[in-house]
């Protein structure tokens, strides 16, 4: 067998291949790739109707060295997925120029399945595994007609008409592995990663950004993407009280807040980490989008329940390495506790009293006042409340620009139109400009339950910020000033309160309401099965399964089911045979034959049923009536009419009488 | 000493083929003679299953590594569907022509599928290289390849490989068909100029006597009889009265026209052979009588198409087996 060129069929196959796993990845390709790749499919078009000549092997290459330079160019030495994604493109699609034979068009296919693998470093969700799969099946499909592809059809028409069902074949290869590949996925233990990759998408998720500048959090206040779901182990929550921290920001520049103070990460042990149950606690599990941070969610004085989850200083809790796919982690939240009840070090104060030098005159101006006729904390803060409830403060997603160089002046005395990241901000200004140490604190503020699944989820647009202040004597206590001046917003969540402005995504409307909810229950119970079963998920399955086994044990049962699965498969190797189908003469000349041969009569293999009778007639002449009656009935089923069919009574009733006469014999022979 | 290695080494290979794959004229393929292995786009299938799962692995992703996992168990049901496209199917050695060493003779192989599954993508011939596709396998079919013997004697039907890549072309399944043939292949003629050598009681007399060997008078029509050459059938007066007549021709040297082993002093054997071969298809060509005497054997004088597959027969088995040649007759 050479490498024989390709027929038509196969081409075909390929050509649509490639064009679909090309799509899978459309939207994160350069231009120019794609542009590439349309021209590549034509030209090969043209060689194959044979008006153009396969290019010169000079010109290959200098096309495949421009792709190169062409995905450098795009994207720079900086190791990307995307880059990785486009090179493995630009070969897939500069291939198809030289594939002429069966074995370079194998690799065009296997080049296929490695595109359908890496799609899911982006799209994880169940569409796009039902998707991925049907291109699979599309895909050994196109490696069938390969393998089939150097038969000549003219040769044979056989082949001409079993190559229709190509697809057919694809499809039951694809059924017979899904057992196996369940079995694997189940029972094989997952590795950590073999080695450190630190590439990330360039493309970067939507979500929190690490610093806070007035005009950042407008733009998220919009977008309906999943930040996280979340499901409580206990007790269901009250959605108003949760503030899902996320990052603390320390450091106001006069225009930005960002994370200056790096406080100390203490990382719990594993053996520590689950039984640390006090009252009042609320565990959690979470599964989280991929953020490309480290940052995890917290909820009030949170504990990790899971291992590697590290807790900082400041209550929140933070993963080992940036966070590309979806992740699962319990943590145990205690509500009612309050952090560094005992005092904050020089370190701290110094962090948390920090301000710029100059600029916002006004302001410290108007906290100063405040707090000569508020002396205490909590006091100043209740009069600040009452401040900005009294005036005209409005909220708005879209409050306009801040030009001045004392952007806070200007938004407490001049605009006075804002949203969190303005209130929380000046707050904690004003308190700190009057000695009361304070942070902002960045996260999400509320939850949409799904009733159908029994979680909540957490949208882009519950991202929030609000203020803590340190107390003396309470430590640090959590005020949302944005809650001051709109209390729809934190009662209803930033649907209702902004009506106006959204007009997207209203999951408040009566019809849609419902089916939103189930399509985001099947994403949670794909994203808390599929996406999480791994480690602790598969420990508790497996045991759940097995039973509470030792190491032994369940390495024997694993084999055992190995083997199992497969013996199953080469079992139905044992079924592939031929199954006659008998007409009903046939049948009942078997029935006559197996009747006399019991009796012990001597049948040969191809005696007539005229010379079974005769045999019959002459042991037992006595029943000449019913053996006649017999034999008139099959030969003219066999011979008459071999067509016809017997009705349903009527073969009953030679079945009996055949029956009744094998009865009589015996009865002959007994006597 | 690698080389006797090796040499070794594939001396132990072929006996151990041989033990499991015996000459035979009827074989069903089962375990023991089919072998399945992955082949290079196996191999790069394979390696393709451990990328994927190191990028499952590596980006903590589970999606990935189920694809992964899905393609490993893919590539088994490929060994089972591949091994189910071979296992079952009985070959057995059809008709062979007998030929001239050195010329192509067909080999009839029959297929014959009892499975419910057609048996697709088979290949077949002496290697690998120079193989055939056969059209699928539905019931029982029937297929020629072609074999030069280069010795006399007996067919002796090199080892012929069967196998299949189907599915998907990332595995071979192949199995070693020892088929015998009924074929028989005649020693080369060569063709020199006939020398008569008289029966016993004239022995010696006119052995130089070289005859001429050329067309004879037409004598007149007889009744065609089976065995008659076909060269001779008169067609015209076939067409005419639907009567088939064979022509007579008048014989110079009729009686005694032996072609005689003793002729051939000074050759040796295998080229007195080889001649005596050319007598005969010689002779036949030219309708003449004859009759062939070897050593330990004589073929009464004859003609017709019988007669000389008879006497190339007993040429082609002299010395090799004698009970073989009647078997044709």
């Amino acid at each position: 067998m050479k490498n024989e060129p390709l027929g038509h069929k196969a081409l075909l196959f390929l050509a649509v291949n490639l064009t679909l796993a090309l799509l899978l990845h459309v939207e994160r390709l350069p231009v120019w790739v794609l542009g590439t790749a349309i021209g590549v499919l034509v030209w090969r078009y043209f060689i194959y109707l044979g008006r153009v000549a396969s290019p010169h092997w000079l010109v290959k290459g200098l096309l495949v060295a421009g792709g190169f330079i062409g995905v450098y160019l795009t994207y720079g030495w900086q190791p990307s997925i995307e880059a990785m994604v486009s090179l493995l493109i630009v070969g897939l699609v500069l291939k198809p120029l030289e594939v002429e034979a069966t074995n370079e068009s194998y690799l065009l296919v296997f080049l296929s399945y490695l595109l359908i693998a890496l799609n899911f470093l982006f799209d994880q969700s169940p569409l796009g595994y039902i998707w991925a799969m049907v291109l699979l099946v599309l895909t050994l499909a196109t490696q069938v007609a390969v393998n089939r592809g150097s038969e000549k059809p003219e040769e044979n028409n056989l082949i001409a008409r079993s190559s229709g069902s190509v697809v057919g074949q694809a499809f039951l290869i694809f059924v017979k592995s899904i057992p196996l590949a369940l079995f694997l996925f189940f029972i094989l233990p997952r590795l950590g990663p073999l080695w450190s990759m630190n590439i990330s998408t360039q493309a970067g998720t939507i979500g929190l950004s690490s610093s806070m500048s007035p005009g950042d959090i407008a733009e998220l206040g919009k977008s309906d993407e999943l930040a996280f779901r979340v499901r409580f182990l206990n007790n269901e929550p009250d959605v108003k009280q949760l503030y899902w921290r996320a990052l603390v920001l320390d450091y106001f520049d006069g225009e930005q807040w960002s994370q200056r103070y790096k406080p100390e990460i203490d990382w719990p042990p594993f053996n520590e980490v689950s039984n640390k149950d006090g009252a009042g606690s609320m565990p959690f599990e979470v599964i989280l989008q991929p953020n490309d941070e480290t940052w995890l969610y917290a909820l009030g004085v949170s504990r990790p329940l899971t291992a590697g989850i590290g807790i900082s200083q400041d209550g929140r809790l933070v993963a080992k390495k940036k966070l590309h796919s979806q992740t699962l982690y319990k943590a145990n939240a205690q509500l009612s506790q309050t952090m560094d009840k005992s005092g904050l070090t020089r370190k701290e104060s110094l962090h948390y009293l920090q301000m710029p030098a100059s600029g916002n005159l006004k302001s410290r101006q108007f906290a100063q006042n405040l707090k000569n006729t508020h002396k205490g904390s909590l006091d100043f803060a209740r009069a600040l409340k009452r401040y900005i409830s009294e005036n005209e403060f409005y909220y708005t997603l879209s409050p306009g620009v801040l030009r001045s160089d004392s952007t806070i002046d200007e938004f407490l005395f001049e605009t006075q139109k804002g949203f969190c990241a303005h209130f929380a901000g000046s707050v904690v200004y004003l308190m700190r400009s009057v000695g009361i140490p304070a942070r902002v604190v960045l996260g999400y503020q509320g939850a949409e339950e799904n009733p159908v699944a029994g979680y909540y989820s957490v949208y882009q647009y519950n991202a929030h910020a609000w203020v803590e202040i340190w107390v003396e004597g309470s430590g640090w206590l959590r005020i949302d000033p944005t809650a001051w001046i709109s209390p729809e917003r934190i009662e209803q969540g930033v649907e209702s309160a902004l009506k106006n402005e959204f007009v997207g995504f209203s999951s408040g409307s009566s019809w849609l309401g419902p089916i939103r909810n189930q399509i985001n229950a099947l994403n949670y119970y794909w994203n808390d099965w599929m996406l999480s079963y791994k480690g602790d998920a598969q420990q508790e399955f497996i045991s759940e399964l097995f039973g509470d086994r030792d190491q032994a044990e369940m390495i024997a049962i694993y084999i055992a089911c190995f083997f199992a699965l497969i013996g199953a498969v080469f079992l139905t190797l044992l079924f592939d045979f031929k199954r006659v189908k008998l007409s009903d003469g046939q049948k009942l000349i078997k029935r006559y034959r197996m009747a006399l041969e019991s009796k012990g009569y001597e049948l040969k293999d191809v005696m007539s049923v005229a010379q079974i009778s005769q045999l019959a007639l002459t042991a037992s002449p006595h029943l000449v009536k019913d053996i006649n009656w017999i034999r008139e009935q099959i030969e003219t089923c066999l011979y008459v009419d071999p067509d016809s069919h017997f009705s349903k009574a009527d073969y009953r009733k030679i079945a009996v009488s055949i029956k009744k006469l094998s009865r009589q014999i015996r009865k002959a022979q007994g006597a | 000493m690698k080389l006797t290695l090796k040499g070794k080494f594939d001396a132990y290979y072929q006996r151990w083929l041989n033990k499991r794959s015996p000459t035979s004229r009827s074989i069903k393929l089962t375990q023991k003679r089919i072998f399945i292995i992955p082949n290079k786009m196996g191999l790069l299938f394979l390696s393709l299953v451990v990328l994927v799962f190191v990028n499952g692995v590596n980006y903590q992703n589970n999606l990935i590594f189920s694809f992964s996992v899905l393609l490993l168990s893919i590539f088994i049901t490929a060994i089972v569907s591949t091994y189910q496209n071979l296992s079952g199917l009985v070959i057995t050695s059809g008709h062979a022509n007998s030929v001239f060493v050195g010329k192509s003779a067909h080999l009839n192989i029959g297929l014959s599928n009892s499975a419910r599954k057609n048996k697709q993508g088979l290949w077949i011939g002496f290697s690998r290289k120079n193989a055939s596709a056969i059209p699928v396998v539905d019931g029982v079919h029937q297929l020629n390849i072609t074999y030069k013997p280069n010795e006399r004697g007996p067919f002796k039907v090199p080892k012929i490989t069967l196998f299949s890549r189907y599915p998907l072309g990332i595995l071979t399944c192949w199995t070693w068909l020892r088929l015998k043939f009924d074929g028989v292949a005649y020693p080369a003629p060569v063709f020199v100029p006939y020398q008569y050598v008289g029966r016993s009681d004239q022995e010696g007399e006119e052995a130089d006597d070289i005859i001429n060997l050329g067309v004879d008078d037409f004598k007149g029509f007889r009744k065609y009889q089976p065995g008659d050459s076909l060269k001779h059938i008169a067609w015209r007066q076939f067409a005419k009265n639907d009567v088939l007549l064979t022509k007579e021709f008048e014989e110079a040297q009729a009686q005694g026209h032996w072609l005689d082993w003793k002729a051939l002093p000074g050759h040796e054997t295998e080229m007195r052979l080889q001649i005596l071969c050319g007598w005969v298809v010689r002779s036949s060509e030219e309708d003449r009588e004859f009759g062939l005497s070897l050593p330990g054997l004589d073929i009464p004088v004859g003609r017709g198409d019988h007669h000389r597959d008879t006497c190339l027969r007993a040429l082609a088995l002299y010395g090799i087996s004698s009970d073989l040649i009647s078997e044709g007759a």
